[in-house]
Formats: C-alpha cells, sequence, structure tokens
C-alpha cells in the first residue's frame, strides 16, 4: 500500500453478510472507462478492470503475472488457505505455465469433452436418482449440484473406483463441507490433506499399473516431467477450479429459472438452443464475475495503462462482469438475461494464457445438469427467491449455501 | 495465416470459430491448421477464431508479408 492509498474507497460488494449483493455499478464503471482503484475487504488495495478492452489487454500483457496466495486483493477472508503447491498453475507464468498446462490440456479439449458426453449424463441420472430417493423438500445443491463435477473430475483424472467415495468426501470439504460443517475452520486444510494422501495413493497405482487417464499421462510426462508433488498439485488444482465453480453455477442457474417461469419455458422450449442459452445464462450471472473477484494480476514492474500508473507491486483485479456489460461484447440490454441474443463471446472463462482450461467441460456439464433437473421434476419449485437464498464465502469468493427445492 | 504455436494456451476457441479450418492436438490441446489456405467462404470463421483466440496466436499477413490483423 503506498500514502495515496489511504482515500482509497472500499470495494462497494458485500452489503449483507451471507448474501450475494453485487452492488458494483457496472455500467457506470464501463462508461468510466478508467481503471478503478478499491480497497478490498481484506486491507490490500487494488485496481478493477471496467471494461472488455482493459480485461483482455491485462490478462494478455506478460508484465503482469498471475499469483495467487493470502496477500492478494481477495472479495472476502478466504476460508481455504491455498497452499503453495508445486504444479498450481494458476500462480505459473510464461513458458513454465504453458508447458504445465498442456500436459493436461489435451483432456479438456474440445474434442475430449464431447466424448465425455455419455459419462456426463450417466453421472447427471445417478445424482437425479439419489435426489429423488431423498424426496422433496431437498437441499438441491448438496444432492444435485455439488457432487457431479467433482465425480466426473475423479472420472478424468483416473482415480479408481475404490478411492472415488473418499475422493467426493475431500473434495466437499476443500469448500469448507456442507453449511452444518462450516463451524469447522480446519476442514478445508484437513480435506486438501486427505486428497494430498489419496492422490499420492493413486499416482502410485497408475506408475504401476497405467491406464488411459490423465494422472498416468502425467506420470509418463517428459516435457517437462513432473514430480508426484507437481502431479498432487496439478490434480488439486483441477478440482478446485473445476468442482465448486460448476457446482454453483449449475445451482445459480436453475434458481434464475425456477425464480423467472418466462424464461424457463423459453429455456425448455428449445432443446437445439440449450447451449446458447446456456451461454447467456454465464454472461448475465457467474459465481465468480457476480462476486467481483477474480484471479488478481500482480504488476512486475511500473505500467502507464491508459494514464493510470501502476506500480511495481500494484494488483490490477480482472472483472468479467463490467467486461460482460461492455457494449462491444454485448450492445443491447446488457444488464437484462435475453435467451434470445446471438451467441457471442462474453469472458467469464477470462482470457489470456490463463483461459480457463476447464470450459468445454463446464458447458458439457451445465448442459446437462439444468435442463434435466427439470425434465425429472416438471414441477420443481424453490423454497426462496433467487435474491434470499444464502450464500457463503469461500474458495474463490462465493458460494451458494443450498438451494431448497420442493415438488409434487 | 499465421500461427504462432509457441503462446498456444490450448483453450479450443479458434475450433469452436471455425472447425473447417482448425483442430486441437489430441495430446496437448494446441491448435493444429487443417488449412493453410482456406477458402474466402470460411473467411468470417477465421476471423472470429483471431478476435476469440485469448493469447493471440492467428494472426492475417497479406502476400507482401504485411500483417492485417
Amino acid at each position: 500500500m503506498t500514502m495515496h492509498d489511504v482515500d482509497v474507497k472500499p470495494i462497494p460488494i458485500r452489503k449483507n453478510p451471507g448474501r450475494l449483493e453485487t452492488r458494483l455499478p457496472l455500467e457506470e464503471m464501463n462508461r468510466s472507462g478508467t481503471l478503478m482503484k478499491f480497497m478490498y475487504p481484506n486491507g490490500v488495495p487494488g485496481y478493477m478492470t471496467t471494461t472488455a478492452d482493459h480485461f483482455r489487454r491485462i490478462l494478455s500483457d506478460p508484465r503482469f503475472h498471475a499469483k495467487r496466495f493470502l496477500g492478494e486483493p481477495q472479495p472476502t477472508p478466504v476460508s481455504v488457505a491455498v497452499p503453495d503447491m508445486p504444479g498450481f498453475i494458476p500462480s505459473m507464468n510464461g513458458p513454465d505455465h504453458l508447458a504445465v498446462r498442456r500436459l493436461a490440456a489435451g483432456d479438456f479439449s474440445v474434442k475430449h469433452i464431447r466424448d465425455l458426453g455419455a459419462k456426463i449424463e450417466q453421472v447427471v441420472d445417478k445424482y437425479l436418482d439419489e435426489t429423488e430417493a431423498m424426496g422433496s423438500p431437498v437441499d438441491l445443491f448438496a444432492s444435485y449440484c455439488l457432487p457431479i463435477p467433482s465425480e466426473v473430475i475423479a472420472w478424468i483424472l483416473g482415480v479408481p473406483t475404490t478411492h472415488t467415495q473418499e475422493f467426493q468426501m475431500a473434495a466437499r470439504y476443500t469448500i469448507g463441507g456442507l453449511p452444518e460443517k462450516l463451524t469447522d475452520p480446519e476442514a478445508p486444510a484437513r480435506a486438501i490433506k486427505t486428497l494430498h494422501e489419496l492422490l499420492a495413493d493413486v499416482i502410485t497405482l497408475k506408475r504401476k499399473d497405467p491406464q488411459d487417464d490423465l494422472i498416468t499421462r502425467l506420470t509418463k510426462a517428459t516435457d517437462p516431467v513432473l514430480s508426484d508433488e507437481e502431479i498432487w498439485g496439478l490434480c488439486t488444482n483441477l478440482l478446485l477450479a473445476g468442482h465448486e465453480t460448476t457446482s454453483t453455477n449449475a445451482a445459480y442457474q436453475i434458481a434464475i429459472l425456477l425464480d423467472r417461469p418466462d424464461v424457463k419455458a423459453e429455456f425448455l422450449a428449445d432443446p437445439d438452443r440449450i447451449p446458447d442459452f446456456i451461454e447467456e445464462l454465464l454472461r448475465f450471472k457467474a459465481i465468480l464475475t457476480d462476486s467481483g473477484a477474480g484471479i488478481p494480476r500482480l504488476a512486475t514492474e511500473d505500467v502507464e495503462f491508459d494514464g493510470v500508473l501502476i506500480e511495481k507491486g500494484e494488483w490490477v483485479m480482472p472483472c468479467a462482469a463490467a467486461a460482460n456489460v461492455d457494449a462491444s461484447v454485448c450492445p443491447h440490454s446488457p444488464t437484462e438475461l435475453d435467451l434470445d441474443r446471438t451467441p457471442f463471446p462474453h469472458l467469464t472463462f477470462g482470457f489470456g494464457a490463463h483461459t480457463c482450461l476447464g470450459q468445454h467441460l463446464a458447458r458439457a456439464e451445465l448442459k446437462v445438469i439444468v435442463p434435466k433437473i427439470f425434465e425429472r421434476f416438471p414441477n420443481l419449485a424453490s423454497e426462496m427467491a433467487v435474491d434470499d437464498l444464502p450464500w457463503l464465502e469461500s474458495g474463490f469468493g462465493y458460494r451458494m449455501a443450498e438451494l431448497p427445492v420442493r415438488w409434487k | 495465416m499465421l500461427v504462432d504455436y509457441s503462446k498456444c494456451t490450448a483453450a479450443g476457441q479458434c475450433l469452436l470459430a471455425a472447425p473447417n479450418v482448425f483442430d486441437q492436438s489430441a495430446e496437448n490441446g494446441t491448435i493444429v491448421l487443417l488449412d493453410e489456405a482456406p477458402p474466402e467462404s470460411e473467411y468470417p470463421r477465421v476471423l472470429d477464431a483471431v478476435n476469440r483466440c485469448p493469447a493471440s496466436v492467428i494472426s492475417l499477413a497479406n502476400e507482401s508479408g504485411t500483417t492485417l490483423r
């Protein structure tokens, strides 16, 4: 912090604790066209991007480094301390980052994910059955949205079925577990440790008995060769990145549709267009963007950016929510949800070298998870208005605490 | 069309934009150029790929080598 940061205004989010309330004045930010400086709740100041152009330029500029650690500006006091893990790609930069990222990228390519369609349907059907067996009313976040992405990731990694249940439990606790368990602040750290032990076991198994899966491929990597520690870090990274985000987005999209019967009718009327509708829902509201969170960038040297001097050591938070309401991205009524929009490249999955590696997987999961719940339970109803749903401060920023629903 | 493989971050946007021109390597997800001189009918999709690529991997140049975008 420098002396002139004394006057920096606090970031205008989190009006009511426990509820997700974005009060970022997105359109006003957009019109200003300049970087805005805010004080984050953890006492760290940082600039925020306000346009799509800023967003793309900051995320493409090698002078800004991605760096994940507790001293970065955070929209909440983060409950999950991300340990310093080798192989954790959101903290890597430059050619080293690309080399490690590419070791996993084949398994998340458009075509590889397309081939997973039947597997995703199978996992979704399993949790539809479990939800139905629990009976109405139920917390749909816990019974349905939360377990699906981690089970799919376990499949991609090649976690054997003997380890799946333990993996699922550890995955759940890395983000603090379910609400009734959140009183235990040590739970996430313990879960990370459990995951470490479990993955170490799986890595040993794969070295002895290679299979057609990602962990086996990582054990055989040559450019670069990965240590067991790096494989563990990368796998933990893939789990964390694809677990809480997709779960919460699925729940968020279901909640929006439950809240807006007109939009739900439109969504379900044209199954061929569901992938486009999912894109608009991702643009309109997504967990990371809506909370004003992101992975901040650290200036590695002084940078003159559109008349603002960003000093070496200062942070810039890329704001996808502001980018997604920019007229260059979304020209008409950008703050409204409109399923009829022509598909366009929104910025919810980021930009630059760290662009979401799992974005095709997230889309493939959402386009099954969201419509299938309405197929199974045609008169599904929410127990709460979308604006009243409880949110928790969690790993990436926020996640839905529960989604209570009923059906007849 | 110029492709800088060293910058490719394997995000797959080019394949989504212009599947007749670009593919992703099955091994590491990076860009594969299927058609170095695509027909004019592909130009709008190629341009979309250029704009969507998060790592500015693809650029267009005219015959004398001047970069167009």
